[in-house]
């Protein structure tokens, strides 16, 4: 059943069993499991159906550090929440994702990949997926298109695309039948509220766009706002204890982590290399469309002490100093304008003649070269975090101030990533990889620098409360009715894009919620 | 074969598709690039700005004395290096070693 919250009586209150605050991947998937259970649950949901720019604006905020889009532009703030756009690449965590890796501080999950696998499984199921099978070698007709590594060095990791689900649509009706769930729309979560002993959630402050104010009574209560949001909602509530809630040890929105992605190298083919599409595309197979990546080995990850990732390859231009001088001159000029860095531009094609001249040639040819970009994890870091800022939004709430920070190890790891690619393409005859200036410094500065859009850590799982936010039950520590769901309690994130983990760990904590209460 | 003599026939080569590192450095800039990646080379390993020894590690003494296949030699020197990441990067290029050292080769033709 969907309930507009504006159209209650001011100052309503609530009570049920389990709420559950954010209708996205996390908090829709866990409504729809408790949904079997018969648990009266409420589902709180700060948007409506469609987009709204008023309730989007809630989502703006201030970026600092690296820098990073807009807040309110990647993140949707409506019932289906961010997967209202989400591309759908999905591939679960490797083994080694969970393990503590000495060279890495702060690695390791309390629980391992084996305890997952069952509602891995059953993701694949929710994400409109095939087999819950990623072990490239394994799908026979990925065969031809795959490119023969030295397993030692590097392994073909496989994603397969969801269609993709988009969570609101697709179970839009089974909410709306169920007896049991109400989603609550147009209801912002404010203030977590906790009782004066500090010991647990008595209720959630909710306010509408136009004046509606009301509280949630629940037993449980989950948090499923995104992995920047958790953290804003928890530093926010500071009614009873002065820095947040679940914060005693000031780990709230610390260890915020991304996907650094930028283009690094390029490369010229050798031979044709239409054949593995598979890497710079993607093949459909039994109807799945599938897509494979260079990833480092565990034993090179070991032996050479880096994080875990991938190399993406793509096809394009060259990216040498002088071609793309000349790339950045005529694109302007094809707009109308010459590049305000014209002296520069044309100073970098000056230093650089034999790669100006080669590129253009390739380019007049039609010939394109691959590019290669980091497809990897970033190494938990302390001072890498979601704050808050000094500015509120239009109902009074403290905005987020984002401060995402990067190691050395990170580039690090990509650079040699990159290099062993490289070597292989170079060892097998099928192209000639050239890395760009920047990205041989050995600094930890980007060009260019993306995130992929996930937002993770800001509330990691540790058994120690010293160490994470939750529990390995995503519990919060030292608030035994509080729950996190949502990438924010990874406490490391492996190179795979984050939803489907997001969805088997909601799968879980709704099978742990619906087994208590 | 005398040493100008080799030197001179693999800069000759160098011009022939049929060499097989023509490919490769013509997509680094050609003839001038591979020179330029070969000084580059030299002053980062500069024990081995000698001629001489650049034929012997690369294998053009004995290699020319036998006249055989240019190709599968480089090949599978190459191959080899790349293996067992024998490489450098020299002006961005990841060059298995015993393509730079052609390169540093070439610097004395
Ligand atoms: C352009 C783009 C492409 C992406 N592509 C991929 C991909 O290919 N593969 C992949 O795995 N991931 C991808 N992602 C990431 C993916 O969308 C997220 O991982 C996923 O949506 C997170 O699910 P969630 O439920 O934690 O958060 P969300 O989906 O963001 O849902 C959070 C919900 O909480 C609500 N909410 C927030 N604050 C409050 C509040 N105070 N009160 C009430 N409700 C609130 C929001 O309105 C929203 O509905 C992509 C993201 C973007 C932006």
């Amino acid at each position: 059943m969907f309930v507009d919250f504006r159209k209650l009586g001011q100052n309503s209150r609530l009570d049920t069993d389990i709420c559950i605050i954010g209708a996205g991947a996390a908090g829709i998937t866990i409504a729809c499991e408790l949904a079997r259970t018969h648990r009266r649950v409420v589902l709180v949901e700060s948007g409506d159906f469609e987009f709204d720019a008023a309730t989007q604006a809630l989502y703006q905020g201030e970026v600092v550090g690296e820098p990073y889009p807009a807040l309110d532009t990647p993140r949707l703030r409506l019932f289906g929440g961010t997967t209202n756009h989400w591309a759908g690449h999905c591939r679960p965590l490797d083994p080694i994702d969970f393990q503590v890796r000495p060279w890495i501080s702060h690695s390791g999950w309390p629980i391992d990949r084996p305890t997952l696998e069952p509602f891995y499984a059953r993701a694949q199921k929710v994400c409109d997926l095939g087999p819950p099978n990623y072990v490239a070698d394994e799908w026979p007709q990925l065969a031809e298109f795959l490119i023969p590594f030295q397993p030692t060095r590097l392994v073909n990791r496989m994603w397969q695309y969801s269609p993709p689900t988009r969570f609101g649509e697709k179970f839009r009706e089974d909410l709306e039948r169920s007896r049991s769930v109400s989603v609550l729309l147009n209801a912002n979560a404010v203030e977590v509220v906790l009782a004066p002993s500090g010991a647990q959630v008595t209720g959630v402050r909710l306010k509408s766009l136009d004046g509606k104010e009301g509280v949630i009574r629940a037993r449980q209560f989950v948090l499923a706002c995104g992995g920047i949001e958790n953290a804003r909602l928890l530093l926010d509530s500071n009614g009873v204890e002065r820095d947040g809630v679940g914060n005693r040890r000031g780990l709230v929105g610390r260890y915020f982590l991304e996907h650094p992605h930028a283009i690094v190298a390029y490369a010229i083919p050798e031979t044709p290399i239409a054949r593995y599409e598979a890497y710079y595309a993607s093949v459909e197979v039994d109807g799945i469309p599938i897509q494979v990546k260079p990833g480092v080995s565990e034993i090179a990850q070991r032996e050479l002490k880096i994080l875990n990732g991938c190399i993406d390859l793509g096809y394009g231009f060259d990216r040498s100093p002088g071609y793309l001088g000349i790339y950045h001159i005529i694109r302007n000029v094809r707009r109308g304008r010459m590049p305000s860095d014209v002296d520069e531009a044309i100073w970098r094609v000056l230093m650089d003649l034999d790669g100006a001249g080669a590129g253009l040639y390739r380019e007049l040819k039609g010939r394109k070269a691959l590019w290669f970009g980091a497809n990897f994890e970033q190494a938990p870091n302390p001072d890498s975090r979601v704050l808050l800022s000094a500015e509120r939004d239009a109902l009074g709430a403290h905005r987020v101030k984002l401060d995402w920070r990067l190691s050395h190890i990170d580039k690090r790891s990509v650079r040699v990533a990159c290099k062993i690619v490289g070597e292989e393409l170079g060892r097998l005859g099928l192209a000639r990889m050239r890395l760009d200036d920047w990205f041989l410094a050995n600094d930890t500065t980007w060009n260019d620098l993306e995130g992929h859009f996930h937002h993770m850590g800001t509330t990691r799982m540790s058994d120690d409360p010293s160490m994470g936010v939750v529990d390995r039950n995503c519990k919060v520590h030292g608030v035994p009715n509080l729950y996190i769901a949502g990438s924010s309690v990874f406490p490391t994130c492996g190179y795979a894009n984050a939803t489907l983990t997001i969805v088997a760990l909601a799968l879980r904590l709704a099978d742990h919620l619906g087994d208590r209460s | 074969m005398d040493r100008r003599t080799v030197l001179g026939s693999l800069a000759a080569l160098f011009a022939t598709a049929s060499f097989p590192f023509a490919e490769t450095f013509r997509h680094a800039g050609g003839y001038g690039a591979a020179t330029r990646i070969g000084r580059i080379y030299l002053s980062k390993v500069p024990n081995e700005a000698d001629a001489d020894l650049l034929r012997e590690l690369i294998g053009v003494v004995p290699f020319a004395r036998e006249s055989g296949d240019w190709k599968a030699h480089f090949d599978h020197l190459k191959r080899e290096d790349f293996s067992k990441a024998d490489t450098i990067i020299v002006d961005g290029w990841l060059l298995a070693r015993c393509e730079a050292r052609f390169c540093a080769l070439l610097t004395f033709a």
